[in-house]
């Protein structure tokens, strides 16, 4: 048999060898797992181990090979570690101190250094387990998540490290990690220990991918509660008080918190007010020493009191526009007070803010009130994905409030359109001496201008035009008491259009709202003697076309609109018309109709083709004004309703 | 219409933007009122960015208005031009409204009883 086979067999290391085969059943097992960081990791140490160990049983004398494996498992341990926490990051001094101790250690049976150089590598890796050994005892269930299994495990890893390299230390004069018991008793042992380790975590990686897929589901599942409970809500009724409490409690349930709370910005005074508490949620900041005592004070002086953005985690979260997550209160100086006093304990508190757009508009936030259950990693993301979609339905929630806003003005507007059909009158008096032509069209379904003809006694006419402001049914209601007064009062004796005028406004001001104003011309005619009578409202001016000398005149009086106040007393003006004169009333989305390069119609135009069709009877001229109108407009969409009434004398 | 809220010491500047009509205005209504609630006293209303105002605009305005005036409070109105010039003259409403030319000299008016 060949001395090679003779010495592997003979070797000392029969022990490592099964403990390395060990670990090649692990790797196995490893290799049929799907791949995870934390498992890749895993994977890369048992290679090492497995190689240094193989090499070393081929070459055992060359003691680089377990310093070698020490570094590797160190490397990779700190990898692994890094993955749960952010302390677990590899140290800068590693490569500093492994390198050179590395080379040291090839080096010395070539440049036959003394056998205490062989101190080196026990020393360094020892230290630097010591060092690693603190990263593992600083992890705590606050800091880190699922440290429960690194708990269980860290002693046995680290008695394995420092028992196999502190043996070698003191063995360094015989032999160190090549020394017959290290090499048959400590380096199997630790190998096994490196393997209970590895599938002790392992399992932990697997728990937690479970956990993490169960609380995905679980996430999902509440979403889809509060999707189901928003649906209900609008459903019912849009009312956003109830879709913050159905937030509030669906976050609530979902984190099992002790208390929830929505607190919305204030727009214009940058502070937050608290609009939805559920369960038992103290503030959380500090309070004045006399609110503190008592539990009902406390409440109504959180309920009561608006939060600055400047100040507070609250106004902290809605200005950074950053969720805070406080695991617990007692390692937050922001917290200190709630950490303290009983009538204000926290012990952990999530916030996450609202947004809209980009926009801040409140705050979401839950806490815990029982020191042992502290919100973790899990409850964070979930409050996170909650405000998201919190966020998402209020967004869409405003919008549809809109649309159902405008729908609802445009259902409104059908049903005015209707009344106001029925104002305006359906058929134009026939007198002698005078004839008449009248044009209405609204601009979107509903007028807000009424025009009226009135026989007020034998030989006397009364023409009116009113453009009221707003439309839809309050400005049908105007327009119909406007009507009414003016139908009951004209007929009076001794009434003039100013009068009439008075009577009008002093009937509207103050019974209906200050923005449903109008604009009110009155005319009356007397048909022997010619006159003309005029009073306005803040309308247009009356327009005179003056058929003697074709020249145009207009008339006017102060006076400001109807229904501001009761007071106003509007005066008139006469004139006396002459035959074939033309008397023009009309609205302003006449002359201001405005063709698709927005320039406007104009007085001008109007009286262009006044003057050009002037011997035309009313009628006709109506339709040539409407005509010459409409064809300086083209396609372009009016948004004023035109009116416009004509009389004229006849001759 | 885009309404925008800023703070001049104690005087609160509300620019609108964009254009006055039947579909908008109550929006400025329902700001200076919910501003009143709050206890706001001095107000401008900036209209520097408004080149269209139709009745419904004005009939806004008129309500803020008188609202405050009965409230003993004050209201400035400022930078009105173009065809919103033109609409509050043909209104007859120019001496009814308090008018500054520019933002600066509205509150300078506030400022000084």
């Amino acid at each position: 048999m060949p001395d090679f086979i003779l010495y592997v067999i003979n070797n000392s290391l029969w022990a490592k060898g099964l403990a390395a085969l060990v670990l090649l059943v692990y790797l196995q097992r490893l290799a049929t797992k799907p791949d995870v960081p934390v498992l890749s990791q895993f994977r890369s140490m048992a290679f090492v181990l497995l190689l240094t160990d193989l090499a070393l049983l081929f070459l055992p004398t060359y003691s680089v090979f377990p310093i070698l494996q020490g570094f590797g498992l160190l490397f990779f341990y700190h990898r692994v570690l890094a993955v749960y926490s952010a302390d677990g990051k590899l140290p800068a001094w590693f490569w500093v101190l492994s390198v050179p101790v590395l080379v040291v250690t090839v080096l010395t049976p070539i440049l036959g250094w003394p056998w205490f150089v062989g101190f080196l590598g026990p020393v360094v890796l020892l230290g630097m387990w010591f060092a690693f050994s603190q990263k593992l005892y600083a992890i705590s269930e606050f800091n880190t998540e699922g440290a429960g299994v690194i708990q269980a495990s860290r002693r046995n890893l680290i008695q394995g490290m420092i028992l196999l390299h502190g043996t070698a230390l003191i063995l360094v004069p015989w032999g160190g990690y090549l020394n017959p018991f290290v090499q048959m008793v400590l380096f199997p042992l630790v190998d096994l220990v490196h393997t209970w380790t590895l599938s002790f975590w392992e399992r932990f990686a697997d728990a937690q991918k479970n956990r993490h897929l169960t609380t995905l589901e679980k996430n999902l599942g509440s979403l889809f509660e509060f999707m189901v409970a928003i649906g209900n809500a609008i459903s019912e009724k849009l009312e956003m008080d109830k879709v913050m409490d159905f937030v509030v409690k669906s976050a609530v349930k979902a984190t099992n918190a002790d208390g929830g709370a929505i607190f919305l910005l204030d727009e214009f005074e940058d502070v937050l007010r608290v609009k939805a508490v559920e369960g038992d949620f103290p503030p959380p900041y500090q309070v004045p020493p006399k609110v503190k005592l008592k539990i009902a004070s406390l409440t109504e002086y959180f309920q009561s009191t608006p939060i600055p953005l400047d100040k507070t985690i609250v106004g902290e979260c809605a200005m950074t526009r950053k969720s805070i997550f406080i695991h617990d209160t007692r390692d937050d100086a922001r917290m200190s007070q709630n950490a303290q006093l009983d009538q204000i304990y926290i012990a952990s508190i999530i916030l996450t803010p609202l947004l809209q757009g980009n926009k801040v508009f409140g705050v979401l936030a839950v806490v815990s009130r029982r020191g042992n259950y502290l919100f973790n990693a899990d409850h964070y993301s979930q409050i996170q994905t909650f405000a998201d979609y919190t966020s998402l339905t209020i967004n869409s929630l405003f919008t549809y409030l809109e649309l159902l806003e405008k729908q609802e003005m445009e259902r409104e507007v059908g049903i005015a359109a209707e009344i106001q059909g029925q104002l305006l009158p359906s058929k134009l008096p026939q007198v002698s001496s005078i004839s008449l032509a009248a044009y209405s069209l609204p601009a979107k379904g509903v007028s807000g201008d009424y025009y009226d003809v009135i026989n007020i006694r034998r030989g006397q006419i009364l023409l009116a035009v009113c453009d009221v402001a707003g439309k839809g049914i309050p400005a049908s209601l105007v327009m119909v008491m406007i009507r009414t007064i003016i139908h009951l009062v004209a007929h009076q004796p001794g009434m003039t259009v100013g009068r009439i005028l008075d009577v009008v406004n002093w009937g509207i001001a103050g019974k209906v709202s200050l923005d449903r104003f109008a604009t009110l011309a009155l005319l009356s005619y007397d048909f022997a003697s010619k006159r003309l009578e005029y009073s306005n409202a803040a309308h247009h001016p009356l327009l005179i076309f003056r058929a003697a000398d074709k020249s145009f005149e207009t008339l006017d009086t102060e006076g400001i609109p109807i229904g501001l106040e009761k007071k106003t007393k509007y005066n008139q003006i006469n004139t006396v018309l002459q035959p074939a004169d033309i008397v023009v009333l009309y609205t302003d989305g006449i002359i201001e109709a405005m063709n698709d390069q927005g320039s406007q119609y104009t007085l001008e135009a109007l009286q262009k083709v006044i003057l050009a069709h002037h011997e035309f009877p009313p009628e006709k001229l109506k339709r040539a004004i409407i005509e010459d109108m409409n064809g300086f407009v083209g396609k372009a969409k009016q948004h004023d309703d035109q009116t416009f009434l004509l009389m004229k004398v006849d001759g | 219409m885009d309404l925008k809220i800023r703070k001049h010491a104690e005087t609160y500047i509300i620019d609108v933007n964009g254009e006055m009509d039947l579909y908008n205005s109550y929006k400025l209504k329902e700001l200076v009122m919910k501003m009143l609630e709050k206890k706001v006293e001095q107000f401008v209303i900036n209209m520097e960015n408004v080149d269209y105002i139709d009745s419904s605009g004005i009939g806004a305005l008129i309500y803020i208005c008188s609202t405050i005036k009965k409230m003993n409070l004050k209201l400035i109105i400022s930078n009105i031009h173009g065809s919103v010039k033109k609409v509050i003259e043909l209104t007859k409403l120019m001496g009814y409204f308090p008018i500054a030319g520019t933002v600066e000299e509205a509150i300078q008016k506030i400022a000084t009883p």
